[in-house]
């Protein structure tokens, strides 16, 4: 009886640690080519955001420089750099669709964005706290060279809805 | 453990002990497992029929508690979603925070630990420092000279290039001029090296506040006991002082209507130390500033208002008092006295400059407010304000915390 018990207690045992396992194990998905234009504005429409003025960045570079990302990790397309974002102007919410040059430089980017985030996170923590969890929650997405970052009223719908953007 | 000899009529006097010291023994382990076994599930029952505030805004410490883990996914709740947090440990991560959240008699656990640190001593370097009589202080700040020369930098092009008259208020941490209430082992603050440092990079005037503050009678009086801000006194103070420097003529203090206001600020919501008696949050009024108009925000969103209070904020139960000068923080303002002497002024400011613009807006006509805090790239130019309304004067109010820290300060453009 003891013995049995002992064998029912290991297997359960070898099925928890291979279940914890299995988020090591998830693989990269491959990488594709994306038209973040075409995404940050279908995440505008489809998402709920609290500001309705949620508004495009006109000026590329200096959108890029409000996040603190490095221009030349940035790749170029039709003369400008390739980025999307949206801002809003009460509220901490956002829609950041960018093309680094390559992974490594997707990397980079990704991190600034995170570091934005948490200085968003201070800055709003003792003046308007209702605004932190949605900064907590926000939804980060690195898929080969291209960085994506949404801040929105519902990031599950936000998730869900860049997960059926990028397949 | 060794076995006992055979209970027999040979054991004797010790072995008689020895029996009863077994029996005292089994007992004692006995009651240790029930009292055990009664607390956790007492504690289980509790945080079972408890009612709940997971989401909501906590009064206390003004943050929002945790919501239920099967309930953080917004409008996605569904078991699929909950399997994937299960499995990625966001829901183990969720929950640990929520059980943190709504212990049973948490608010007791806090004040205890906050308590008993400040009993033992371990007091200097938390994130509050517990000074006497229920004053509380900051933590000690680095300062982050690359930063900050940054920030003065910018400031001093952003001046420049608009052809502005620039003063440049750094407010000091409480810790340096409310030194006699400082617990009697405390680190040493590096407020004064920020200023100095600012005086060497800038050719705009630099109030000295720590001197200033600490030559009054009672300095305990210019910062609040409770939060890191400074009292209407204390902008009071460095109100005259730039009247003085920037030729302006400050509004007399006997020609404002003092209200007072309960007020638990910042240090309070993290200490713990619940029994610390509140602060008294001083509204000043005057005909002026109840009929000035303020525009929060700009084009077809901005929110106009009159008067520069917001009397939302001083009801009865209401948390953030201090966000009843001038509607919080936003990235700009606009305030306008018609009674005004005819110049405006722009605040390049934190949320200290809240308290003092209503005084600067008794004098000037026009007080545009900037945060860069809050700027996030659609703004209008500060530099098209300056135009619009004719602004000469660049005042900027910032505590040491922003002066050494990114303010997104290259809004400033």
């Amino acid at each position: 009886m003891k013995n049995t018990i002992r064998i029912i207690a290991s297997v359960l045992l070898i099925a928890v640690i291979a279940a914890s396992f299995a988020a090591c194990g998830k693989k990269p998905a491959p990488a594709k080519d994306y038209d973040i234009n075409a995404i940050a504005e279908t995440i505008h429409k489809e998402v709920p955001f609290e500001d309705p003025y949620l508004a495009l960045v006109e000026n590329r570079e200096f959108a890029l420089s409000t996040y603190g990302v490095d221009p030349a990790l940035v790749a170029d397309e039709n003369g400008q750099k390739a980025c999307s974002i949206f801002v809003s102007g009460a509220y901490p919410e956002m829609i950041v669709a960018i093309k680094a040059k390559d992974e490594a430089s997707a990397a980079k980017v990704m991190d600034s964005v995170k570091a934005l985030i948490e200085t968003y996170i201070k800055n709003y923590t003792t003046y308007t706290p209702e605004q932190v969890a949605k900064l907590e929650s926000a939804v980060t997405e690195t898929r080969g060279a291209y960085v994506f970052a949404i801040v929105s009223n519902d990031n599950s719908a936000a998730a869900n809805c860049l997960k059926g953007l990028l397949g | 453990m060794t076995t006992p000899p055979p209970r027999t009529a040979s054991r004797g006097f010790w072995g008689k002990e020895l029996e009863k010291n077994e029996k005292k023994l089994h007992t004692a382990r006995l009651v240790t497992v029930i009292v055990f076994t009664a607390v956790l599930g007492l504690v289980f029952l509790l945080l079972l029929v408890l009612p709940k505030h997971a989401g909501e805004l906590s009064p206390l410490e003004f943050r929002s508690l945790q919501e239920f883990p099967w309930k953080t996914g917004g409008s996605n709740n569904s078991a699929q979603r909950i399997a994937e947090d299960v499995v990625t440990g966001e829901f183990s991560a969720h929950t640990d925070k929520f059980l943190e959240d709504h212990f049973p008699g948490r608010k007791f656990f806090i004040a205890l630990n906050a308590y008993t640190m400040r009993l033992t001593g371990r007091n200097a370097d938390q994130a509050v420092v517990r000074g006497r009589n229920g004053r509380l202080y900051d933590a000690v700040l680095r300062i982050d000279e690359e930063q900050l020369e940054k920030n003065v930098s910018r400031l001093n092009g952003f001046a420049e290039e608009n052809g502005l008259r620039m003063a440049y208020v750094n407010v000091p941490t409480s810790a340096l001029t409310v030194t006699e209430e400082l617990p009697r082992l405390s680190l040493e603050y590096h407020d004064a090296e920020a200023i100095s440092f600012i005086r060497e990079h800038t050719g705009a005037y630099v109030p000295d506040l720590i001197s200033l503050f600490k030559a009054q009678p009672d300095p305990g009086r210019l910062m609040y006991r409770t939060d890191h801000h400074w009292t209407m006194e204390g902008a009071y103070l460095c109100y005259c002082d730039l009247a003085r420097e920037l030729g302006f003529e400050a509004v007399p203090s006997s020609d404002y209507n003092a209200e007072g206001y309960d007020f638990y600020g910042s240090y309070y919501r993290k200490a713990g130390l619940w029994q610390t008696p509140p602060d008294t949050l001083e509204i000043w009024r005057s005909p002026a500033l109840e009929n000035a108009k303020v525009t929060v925000g700009w084009g077809s969103s901005a929110a106009v208002y009159t008067g520069v209070y917001d009397e939302t904020k001083l009801v009865p139960g209401e948390v953030d008092r201090y966000a009843a000068y001038l509607y919080s923080n936003n990235p700009v303002t606009v305030i306008e006295n018609p009674e005004g002497n005819g110049r405006a002024v722009m605040m390049v400011k934190d949320s200290f400059g809240n308290s003092i613009a209503p005084l600067i807006a008794s004098a000037y006509s026009t007080v545009v407010m900037i945060d860069t805090r809050y700027f996030r790239g659609i703004e209008p130019a500060p530099s098209e304000y300056v135009s619009e309304y004719g602004i000469t004067d660049l005042i900027v109010v910032f505590g040491t915390d922003s002066s050494v820290s990114d303010v997104f300060i290259n809004f400033l453009r």
